[in-house]
């Protein structure tokens, strides 16, 4: 297969107007493309034709004879005009002297030429390479103002976020200071409520004392008779202690708040139904001595009310219950 | 015909001349000589000149013809590429510009080369006829861009400048115009 660009090579190669550079390629495609040397014949043959469509022109007739005797004369391929006129022997150096040094001086300034022709293609590259360097420089130098002005906010970005950091640093030490005097506060506060307990406990071990010398002396009387019973809840505490056969009792609370205005406590024995122990009213050593209303059987269970003011017939808020 | 059909081919003759046998050269010259002052003269286009090109034609044809190579064409095509070569070589040292630069003008290239070509001389007038249909069959444009580079031995780019088109133009109007020429030519030479 012989594209166009073959073909135009093997036109050109034919008619001798190949480039010189495209030849040795040329000729080595030829060497193994039996196809393309084929072409080429035939092209040969056409630029033949072009030189044998030529138009008749005959030779001088001396012609002839005149490539005969220089063949004869053995002078060869040197040509000699017949009608030049012959120089004289003497002066028959002159030309070639000439041509000798036309030809130094061609040489001379063909190397000088060749020498400014290097000199000026360094001078070029170097230039070229430093327009390049500067080129880089400037690049790298827009990069780095480019950072300059990156790094520049974000140095003003962290001073901004410092200062509130140092705000908050700032609040965060008040409120450490004022958590402090509160912790302090709580300190004083648990300290004085550790004093309180401990008041209480203590009058608590007393009541505890007061408690066992009375159930010292009912036990005296008659232990039989006795019903005991504990009343307590979160922070109220009571103790009641029952004399059945003498029908009376005697109760001691602690910690029991005042009732609200126009209420009174009411105390309650559990017989069958609950039958009232009167309205509470503790001495001065926390101590309410009571009797019953009614006859009281067996007291299975005692429980304190909040009632009107001076007691109800039945109990209305039960606030504090025996077990 | 009857002359052609004993007279010595080409090849014998170049062998005898190898051996600087005069006779053969004379026959040789007797021969060719026509064609390939016809061929000078149309390059160089000066009667002087192409004297002195087809010496140092046939001064070469003596001295150098032990290198002339049948497998690269007929003896008849060697002389004509040196007349054609040397020719071009002299218009150079000269400093002339080819008269092909200028090129043809269509009515150049429409009107016959000649009445009777130097083909004739070489080839016979049948086969001159034949040649010289085919080559002025070619379009105006094609035979003048095939002229410039072979007889006026321009450059591709030299061509393209003087007629004011592109590279490729030029090369297109070569290909087609030598594969043409091919083809009119094909079996007939």
């Amino acid at each position: 297969m012989i594209d166009e660009r073959l073909e135009t090579q093997a036109s050109l190669y034919a008619l001798g107007a190949l480039p010189p550079d495209e030849i040795a390629a040329f000729e080595q495609e030829l060497q193994s493309n039996r196809e393309l040397l084929q072409l080429v014949a035939e092209l040969r043959d056409a630029a033949d034709a072009v030189l044998l469509a030529s138009p008749t022109v005959q030779p001088p007739a001396h012609l002839k004879q005149k490539i005969l005797n220089r063949l004869e004369s053995g002078s060869g391929s040197k040509i000699v005009r017949l009608e030049q006129p012959a120089r004289s022997p003497a002066f028959a150096w002159l030309p070639w002297a000439l041509a000798a040094c036309l030809a130094l001086v061609c040489g001379i300034l063909f190397f000088q030429q060749g020498r400014t022709r290097t000199a000026n293609s360094n001078l070029q590259s170097q230039i070229a390479g430093l327009n390049q360097q500067i080129s880089e420089a400037n690049e790298e130098n827009a990069r780095t103002r480019a950072r300059i002005i990156e790094l520049t906010s974000q140095f003003q970005q962290t001073q901004t976020l410092l200062a509130g950091l140092t705000n908050r640093l700032a609040e965060s030490q008040r409120q450490l200071a004022e958590l402090t005097a509160t912790n302090r506060s709580t300190l004083v506060r648990n300290d004085e409520l550790t004093e309180s307990n401990r008041l209480a406990i203590a009058r608590i071990v007393s009541l505890d004392s007061t408690n066992q010398a009375l159930l010292d002396r009912l036990a005296a009387r008659d232990l039989a008779e006795l019903r005991f019973a504990m009343l307590t809840s979160t922070n109220i505490q009571g103790v009641v202690a029952w004399n059945n056969r003498e029908q009376k009792g005697l109760l001691q609370m602690l910690r029991l708040p005042p009732p609200p205005a126009g209420k009174d406590y009411q105390l309650w024995i559990i017989d069958n139904a609950a039958v009232s122990a009167g309205v509470i009213r503790l001495d001065a050593k926390g101590l309410y001595a009571f009797n019953a209303v009614s006859r009281i059987t067996t007291a299975k269970q005692f429980a304190i009310s909040l009632e009107k003011a001076g007691g109800s017939e039945t109990p209305t808020e039960v606030i504090l219950g025996s077990n | 015909v009857n002359e052609s059909s004993v007279e010595t081919p080409d090849e014998a003759l170049l062998a005898r001349i190898a051996q600087q046998d005069r006779d053969a050269f004379t026959e040789f010259y007797d021969r060719h000589a026509r064609i390939l002052f016809s061929v000078a003269v149309r390059i160089v286009n000066d009667h002087a000149e192409a004297e002195e090109v087809l010496q140092e034609v046939f001064v070469q044809l003596w001295e150098k013809s032990q290198r002339y190579n049948s497998q690269l064409g007929k003896p008849l095509q060697w002389v004509l590429a040196l007349a054609r070569n040397k020719s071009i070589d002299r218009l150079r040292s000269l400093g002339r510009r080819s008269r092909f630069v200028a090129g043809i003008t269509p009515e150049e290239a429409a009107a016959p080369a000649s009445d009777y070509t130097a083909t004739e001389a070489a080839a016979g007038k049948e086969r001159a006829e034949l040649i010289r249909s085919a080559v002025q069959s070619l379009p105006a444009d094609q035979r003048q861009a095939i002229e410039m580079a072979f007889l006026g031995g321009m450059t591709q780019q030299d061509i393209a400048a003087s007629l004011k088109q592109p590279l490729g133009t030029i090369k297109a109007r070569i290909r087609r115009g030598m594969l043409k020429l091919r083809d009119g030519l094909k079996g007939r030479l």
